[in-house]
């Protein structure tokens, strides 16, 4: 191979990742990296850039795209990372060889001079007796093709070597990617027995019906249940009577000893929250997320969902930020730049700010519901959250102008069994995340209300908003103190329901209505501030009002249906 | 014959003949659909799924409808 200036090495360069969707860009960029971009086995994971220093230069790790010639958000975004390019690593999949390389075609009519060709995942072609010749391929395309199984680490070191040696073969014009493949490549495929059930439109949804039951019953009864009602029971009879004590004998009884170890005190109340209640429940929630999307599950409740989709003007492709959503409200938000149209960005938006509670509502909702012990609940839960989606979707569709996209096209990844390795890093770092935006968040607040609380000022709240609570909702006027909460973060709302619950719930019909409330109370100040990157202002500020005006109003009516069906 | 996918039975292969016009054509191309491969109908329901070489590709009726193929 021969070299020129053009490819010397230089240390300042940029080198950017490019491929299809779902091909394993982010793992060959955890690979050469050493950090950690989020991967999974489903198209879409990746919406906004990673970038890593790295001892040859920046690493840029795009979202995947399937041609040079889209327009969506994500293409545009891939489009200007690869114009500033210094140096391009294009990743394809062993497997799917045959889609992946039209996009390499594309590729190397523009920046054949500085660019490598990385396979991934031949372990798994291999696996299926897909048949590549490696070489004839690199002759035929006149680039530098290395072997990877960027999950195990494999291919790294002539990664880095083919980087310094340069793409610097000159470029032949190919001809034809299929006829290639037809000569070089052969291929063999069967539709396995689990994925003909996982996708036959009646046992498909049993099994998502399964699912979802067996994910409410681990956080609900194992997680909930009872890791949490330990963790907080050590908290309450160990920790607590420690830090209280060692407090008041340095500090003695003041202001400031109220601050840090009274009701809702940093040292108190958040510690409880935040590792006797939230983090069990919020891991756990990442290890089944973890595993249902490493698996290659969600494109297939993509697949069965489709249809419902269709009835809100949405498609199959709104699953991706709506499940996101259901992690964090601001990361569904961006992924809504998968969508194909405006109006499918803005529809998808909306509903995941109304009705897709985030991971911590979740958890505190699933184990508020299940202590009832009470299906009828569960019921009443899922179906008016079901009722407000439906009809939310249907008005917005309506109203919004503009076409929805009838072109839905998912490729479904194979089924893989999830690698423990990913999952670990995956949870950790999405737990780590979550630890450090809402601790900080926690401890203000708890700051902020025993301030509130030493002055009159929760009181007085209280009182302005007890027409809504006590007179609408028919809560405690305690719940007040949840509306304060949910508006800097839901998640802190959500943990304020759960602490009420023990004190102040008494009844189905209250926990019922509580839980509905905080499901659809207003996005929190995270996910309001992307809305209003994303969407802009009037979105944000329509949105967070609805959103306000809908929790009350669903609440109110459910209340009141509730306490004639659960006290009939 | 020619028929679109969506006529196919589940099970049942057939060559993709042409696609309905240039815009579906770089939809499916640009997903490494092309004319000439063989195709197989795995369900169609609300979706339809196909599979094509080693993939699996899922769609809406709107789109398979548009894949004429020879029966």
């Amino acid at each position: 191979m021969s070299h020129c200036n053009h490819c010397q090495f230089k240390r300042n360069r940029k080198i950017v990742l490019v491929g299809n969707p779902n091909v394993g860009k982010s793992s060959v960029f955890n690979m050469l990296s050493d950090e950690y971009a989020e991967v999974s086995n489903y198209q879409g994971t990746t919406v906004t850039v990673a970038i890593a220093q790295i001892h040859i230069g920046t690493l840029i790790d795009t979202p995947g795209i399937y041609s040079l010639t889209g327009d969506s958000q994500i293409d545009e975004i891939t489009k200007k990372h690869l114009n500033e390019a210094d140096f391009i690593i294009n990743v394809v999949n062993a497997v799917t060889l045959d889609r992946d390389l039209i996009l390499t075609n594309q590729l190397l009519h523009i920046y054949h001079n500085k660019m490598i060709l990385v396979i991934n995942q031949i372990d798994e072609a291999e696996k299926r007796g897909i048949d590549i010749n490696y070489d004839e391929l690199s002759k035929r395309l006149v680039v530098e093709v290395v072997k990877a199984v960027a999950i195990d680490r494999i291919g790294k070191r002539e990664i880095f070597q083919a980087i310094m040696n340069g793409s610097c073969l000159h470029h032949c014009n190919t001809s034809d990617v299929t006829v290639l493949l037809d000569r070089h490549i052969t291929v063999k495929y069967t539709v396995s027995k689990i994925d003909k059930f996982l996708l036959n439109p009646i046992f498909g949804w049993v099994t998502v019906a399964f699912v979802l039951y067996a994910i409410f019953k681990i956080l609900g009864d194992v997680i909930a249940g009872n890791i949490v009602d330990n963790f907080v029971s050590i908290i309450d009879k160990f920790y607590i009577p420690i830090v209280s004590r060692f407090a008041f004998n340095v500090l003695g009884n003041n202001f400031w000893t109220e601050i840090l170890v009274g009701e809702f005190g940093i040292f108190t109340m958040s510690v409880k929250m935040i590792f006797g209640i939230l983090m069990p429940m919020i891991i756990g929630f990442y290890i089944i997320m973890s595993l249902l999307e490493d698996s290659g599950y969600i494109p297939r409740i993509a697949v069965l969902t489709s249809r419902f989709f269709n009835f809100l003007g949405l498609n199959g492709d709104a699953i991706i930020p709506i499940l996101l959503g259901f992690g964090c409200g601001a990361l569904g938000t961006i992924s809504c730049r998968i969508l194909r149209t405006g109006k499918e960005r803005v529809i998808v938006t909306a509903l995941i700010g109304i009705a897709v509670p985030c991971a911590a509502q979740q958890c505190i909702i699933i184990s508020l519901l299940a202590a009832t012990n009470d299906v009828s609940v569960w019921g009443m839960y899922i179906a008016t959250m079901l009722i407000v989606t439906i009809l939310s979707g249907k008005i917005l569709s309506s109203f919004i102008k503009g076409n929805g996209s009838d072109f839905f096209i998912m490729d479904i990844p194979p089924l893989r069994i999830p690698s423990i390795a990913n999952g670990y890093r995956k949870t950790k770092n999405r737990a780590k995340n979550f630890l450090k935006e809402s601790a900080p968040i926690l401890v203000i607040s708890s700051g902020v209300i025993t301030i509130l609380h030493k002055f009159g000022i929760l009181n007085w709240l209280q009182s302005i908003l007890s027409p809504i609570v006590k007179s609408l909702l028919h809560l405690p006027q305690e719940f007040a103190d949840v509306f304060i909460m949910g508006i800097i973060r839901r998640d802190l709302a959500a943990v304020g329901v759960f602490d009420m619950s023990q004190k102040f719930l008494t009844t189905g019909a209250q926990i019922l209505t509580a839980a509905i409330v905080i499901s659809l109370f207003v996005p929190c100040i995270n996910a309001i501030i992307v809305i209003l990157k994303e969407r802009g202002w009037k979105m944000a500020l329509t949105l967070w009002l609805s959103t306000f005006v809908i929790s009350i109003s669903v609440g109110a009516v459910l209340t009141r249906i509730c306490e004639g069906v659960l006290c009939a | 014959m020619i028929k679109s996918v969506i006529d196919l039975q589940p099970g049942k292969n057939a060559k993709i003949l042409e696609f309905a016009n240039a815009k579906v054509a770089d939809v499916f191309e640009s997903m490494g659909l092309f004319v000439g491969q063989m195709v197989q109908v795995i369900y169609k329901s609300g979706t339809v799924v196909i599979s094509v070489n080693h993939r699996m590709i899922a769609m809406s009726r709107v789109l398979a409808e548009r894949i004429y193929v020879s029966l």
